[in-house]
């Protein structure tokens, strides 16, 4: 028969108080500690996953931003905005030269949005450039350039028309006219086409102009659906630049 | 024979006070240094996220040829607050310079400063935003 001596006995207290304390330490010091910074690493990944699309949102906005006045020599501007981008984006200031307009404007994918008319009090021989920022903090400067205001009058430094043909590959031919058909051009692109095609057509006049898109099949010019488009230029009160958009289904 | 010495309950009861003492403090001590380091730990962390969640550009610049003056316009886009200081630089050499301009998140912030030289139409300048939590916003002007 076995007996336990006192100094056995002690020595048993002693290493069950020794585990309960090591146990408690664990319990209330080091797991507490792992949670908390296990939790600080969650809360670090998701700022990093947030800002990671903040930026994506941010490289996926696009504006078109036109300027132009309600009259010649109007003290006024309207600012027209195309959301060509890939997201909801609120415009949150326009400026013009070095003053900026408070206007917090939402717009939708493809929404088409006019804003203003703006009271710029323009100075002769002053060109004002005109900016829209965005709450994701890009700057979509006027499309068209800075406007400038010479002798009492608005002058624009483009008038023309923008054909995009989405294609997937094709040659193309694009004739114009305008309303009396006194001034025709043709253009033809140079030779295949992969991807889509931007042409721009200078004008010297606002007015009405028809422009046809044709697309070459099997040695013919065949046009493209919806040619000839009838494109109405006005300016001033009016975009000085017209888009069209055309689409190659062949 | 008379038995010296402490009895058998007195040694236990001595010896588990010492047991107790000692590992009481180290338990203090471990908790302590356990709530430093995880305090330490998450302070460092926050401070990333901040550093992440900061966003911040030049809006616009505006040189005013009467006065001298050179305006820029800064937009904090970001989530947190930031300190900021500005430096102009002309054929890449510095300028001017202001420092500790505090933005508010989602506002936007004018300075003015004297850029030291007269600038003519035609002239560059580049503008250089830097951040405390060290980003930076760069922006490049033409005089018009």
């Amino acid at each position: 028969m076995r007996f336990m001596s006192t100094t056995s006995r002690r020595k048993a207290i002693s290493t069950i108080l020794g585990t309960l304390i090591f146990i408690s330490i664990l319990f209330t010091a080091v797991i507490p500690m792992f949670l908390t910074m296990n939790q600080a690493d969650v809360m670090l990944e998701q700022a990093k996953i947030t800002a990671e699309n903040l930026d994506v949102a941010r490289a996926g906005e696009s504006l078109t931003v036109v300027a132009f006045p309600s009259q010649i020599d109007s003290q006024e501007l309207t600012i027209k905005v195309d959301n060509t981008g890939e997201y909801e984006t609120r415009i949150l200031r326009i400026w013009i030269g070095n003053s900026y307009y408070e206007t917090n404007t939402s717009l939708t994918i493809g929404e088409t949005q006019l804003l203003g008319p703006f009271n710029v009090n323009p100075h002769s021989g002053q060109s004002y450039q005109i900016l829209a920022v965005t709450e994701r903090g890009n700057r979509f400067p006027c499309s068209i350039g800075s406007l400038q205001y010479e002798n009492g009058q608005w002058v624009t430094p483009t008038l023309g028309i923008y054909i995009n043909i989405m294609n997937f590959i094709g040659k193309f031919k694009i004739l114009y006219t305008n309303a009396t058909h006194t001034d025709v051009l043709s253009y033809e692109t140079k030779g295949i086409d992969v991807g889509n095609v931007v042409h721009i057509i200078s004008v010297s006049y606002p007015g009405t102009y028809y422009v046809t898109v044709k697309v070459k099949q099997g040695g013919s010019w065949i046009n493209l659906p919806g040619s000839p488009i009838t494109v109405v230029l006005q300016w001033p009160n009016g975009s000085p630049i017209v888009n069209v958009f055309v689409e190659n289904p062949y | 024979m008379a038995k010296r010495g402490i009895s058998s309950v007195v040694a236990s009861i001595v010896l588990s006070s010492i047991v107790l003492v000692i590992g009481a403090s180290v338990w203090a001590f471990s908790r302590g240094a356990a709530v430093s380091a995880a305090e330490t730990y998450v302070n460092e962390t926050l401070s990333v996220v901040n550093d992440i969640n900061e966003r911040l550009m030049v809006e616009n610049v505006y040189y005013n040829e009467t006065t001298g003056l050179l305006y820029i316009w800064i937009f904090n886009y970001g989530d947190v607050d930031l300190v900021c200081d500005v430096y102009v630089f002309y054929n890449g050499e510095q300028i001017a310079s202001t420092l500790n301009h505090s933005i508010d998140t989602d506002s936007l912030y004018s300075l003015s400063i004297d850029p030291c030289i007269s600038l003519t139409t035609g002239d560059w300048i580049d503008i250089q935003v830097h951040s405390r939590r060290q980003n930076d916003a760069f922006y490049e002007h033409y005089i018009s």
